[in-house]
């Protein structure tokens, strides 16, 4: 067991090492000039990357631990053991790198492994030639389990990295803007979510110079309607207006509330958030101020939840701040963000026209993925509010509860399949419970397990509660093993269902397009 | 590391005997030496190709080194390792048909202060 744990530790470590290099060494952009001078420039240059020190501790962790291996064992064996690293070096370049191996680079590295095997296994002890099936599935899972722990050690990087420079720019609050552009706060609502007088109010209490906010219903005697007559009321001083659209240009409502919105709004800035978002009156000052970056196509926000201490509610919200809001940062860390979150939706007239507006996104399921999707690749970025708003997560039944993560889950698996596929290796319990099933000795198992628990709550604080100081993640963090299980098993399903219900009725996706499901004909 | 003999994990003071005793061997430092140049030229070669392009590169080194010991020190190479280093020639030839870049060109680094 010695020989199967040293082994998976310098192959993991150093393969993840490698990998942070070459993503740092891309981050610096090619070098090209071999004098002594750049060179030495290069390397300065090269220091100042964080994933730089991150790749030389997991390289040096890796070195030391191939040194023990050395001393504990023959080279004949460490050699060939450890060209392991190249399937786990490429399979990490294709997820981590997104490099594009063709079939003939997967048969080259498939190759020299075997060489490497060949030429080195000479006098391997005989009793390790032909491990046991069983052995190799039990090394495959050990090895395999511990690829969570890592995604859990990245999602504290980038939460570190993140708050960091957020907490910071909060500290110091945001200089005086006095040429702060015009803003259309534009809200598609459907129903009343709890609060949402409050909500509402709070986009009301802004502290910024000039905005209108617009509404959209879809129906006159929709709850949301007498709610939304009472604000303009409460507020004159404030250019308020309520549309019910009765149009319907495609299976996705919402956007197709946006549309009309988009025409109606009269700035060019425009700011789109869900009616279960509550805002701090400095929030349209913070969203703005990013626009004065030109690189900057859209804005989106991270949330935390209000004290709703309802049980389901509770998870909901421990999962969104400690589980989601983590991946939004651990991707934005990786390859910049290629999406946005309905929690804000900031971009400009510009930008919208040249996706083709909400128009050529109208049965579209994951709208809000999609608008940052689309802005990200004509080339703009996409940038995150140093503060996260507030989401207010309503009471609801498990059921409800599991249909909605279902929902999202097979609209994220129908755009992404490769990524939703990877999504494995961040559900650390199920692996963890697999390690230690498998473990040779009860020590391994226990360690595994202890492992989840330390990192996942270490990335859960660092996220939700020092990063987002999420009232409700703070006092029902406990919660977070449940949550991680019962998203295991939504992940699993949304492989097997492709049908999916929404308001009422049923669709299927293609590429991301919801696709009606004729209701079954009647018998007669 | 085989001078520095067997290496005892099982308390914390005698792997730390151990360290010292690796750490004051000459050769130890000659070799970090040579690691550190080694670093620098495969972070300039990362800068430009792929991981998965040069990752299997490194694999000659272990087709070199058996390679080398029977042409120069006369050492005895058995088939299996004959085939061995056939099969990392033929690896390296086939990978270096691929692209050596798949990825995006280089941004430049985001520098928060």
């Amino acid at each position: 067991m010695r020989t199967a744990s040293i082994l998976i530790f310098v192959v993991v470590t150093g393969t993840g090492g490698e990998i942070c290099l070459t993503h740092a060494m891309k981050l610096l952009g090619e070098v090209h000039d071999f004098r002594p001078r750049a060179i030495v420039s290069f390397v300065l240059r090269a220091l100042r990357v964080g994933w730089l020190w991150f790749a030389v501790l997991l390289m040096t962790l890796s070195f030391f631990s191939f040194l023990i291996m050395l001393a504990w064992f023959p080279v004949s064996f460490v050699i060939p053991a450890t060209s392991l690293a190249y399937v786990a070096g490429a399979i990490g370049a294709k997820l981590f790198l997104g490099e594009q191996l063709n079939w003939t680079r997967w048969a080259g590295i498939a190759l020299i492994c075997l060489g490497v095997g060949m030429a080195w296994a000479d006098d391997l002890p005989a009793s390790l030639h032909y491990p046991s099936t069983i052995q190799i599935i039990r090394w495959t899972i050990l090895a395999l389990a511990s690829g969570p722990l890592f995604y859990y050690l990245i999602g504290i990087y980038s939460a570190w990295r993140f708050f960091r420079v957020a907490h910071r720019g909060a500290q110091q609050g945001l200089p005086a803007n006095n040429d702060a552009p015009p803003v259309s706060v534009l809200k598609p609502l459907r129903g009343l979510d709890p609060d949402a007088y409050e909500n509402f109010a709070s986009f009301c209490r802004q502290d910024y110079a000039q905005f209108e906010i617009l509404f959209a219903v879809n129906d006159a005697n929709d709850p949301a309607v007498p709610v939304v007559q009472k604000l303009i009321a409460d507020f004159p001083e404030r250019s308020i207006r309520l549309f019910v659209v009765t149009e319907r240009l495609g299976a996705n409502v919402k956007v197709s509330n946006l549309c009309r919105l988009v025409q109606e709004a009269r700035h060019d800035l425009l700011v789109i958030t869900d009616s279960d978002v509550r805002v701090e009156p400095g929030y349209l000052q913070s969203v703005a101020a990013m626009f004065r970056d030109p690189g900057v196509g859209g804005v989106t926000a991270l949330y935390h939840g209000r004290d709703n201490f309802q049980f389901v509610a509770a998870m909901d919200c421990v999962g969104s701040s400690a589980a989601f809001c983590g991946a939004a940062l651990v991707a934005r860390e990786l390859e910049g963000l290629k999406f946005m979150m309905g929690s804000t939706m900031a971009t400009t007239k510009d930008r919208l026209a040249e996706i083709g507006g909400f128009e050529a996104m109208v049965d579209l399921h994951s709208d809000d993925y999609e608008l940052g999707r689309r802005i990200a690749a004509r080339g703009h970025r996409i940038e995150l509010l140093p503060e996260p708003v507030w989401m207010v997560f309503p009471s609801q039944t498990l059921d409800a509860y599991l249909r909605h993560e279902l929902r999202w889950a097979i609209g994220i698996r129908n755009i992404r399949p490769g990524g939703h596929f990877g999504m494995l290796f961040t559900h650390g319990l199920p692996w963890a419970i697999a390690a230690a099933c498998i473990a040779p000795s009860v020590a391994v198992g226990a360690a595994y397990l202890a492992a989840y628990f330390v990192l996942r709550f270490a990335m859960a604080w660092t996220v939700g509660a020092w990063g987002l100081n999420d009232p409700v993640l703070r006092r029902r963090i406990w919660l977070l093993p449940l949550r991680d299980l019962l998203s295991f098993f939504v992940w699993l399903a949304s492989f097997a269902i492709s049908r999916i219900e929404w308001r009422g009725s049923t669709f299927t996706l293609e590429k991301g397009r919801m696709v009606p499901v004729a209701p079954r004909a009647e018998r007669t | 590391m085989k001078d520095a003999g067997d290496l005892d994990i099982s308390h914390f003071s005698s792997l730390a005997a151990g360290a010292v005793r690796v750490l004051s061997s000459a050769p130890i430092w000659i070799g970090i030496a040579m690691m550190l140049g080694f670093m620098v030229c495969h972070m300039l070669v990362l800068s430009w190709a792929d991981y998965s392009f040069v990752m299997p590169f490194s694999a000659i080194a272990y087709a070199l080194v058996p390679l080398l010991g029977y042409l120069f020190l006369h050492e005895q190479v058995s088939t299996a390792r004959w085939i061995g280093i056939v099969l990392i020639v033929f690896g390296v030839v086939l990978i270096n048909r691929t692209p050596h870049r798949t990825t995006e060109q280089g941004v430049a680094p985001e520098r928060a202060s």
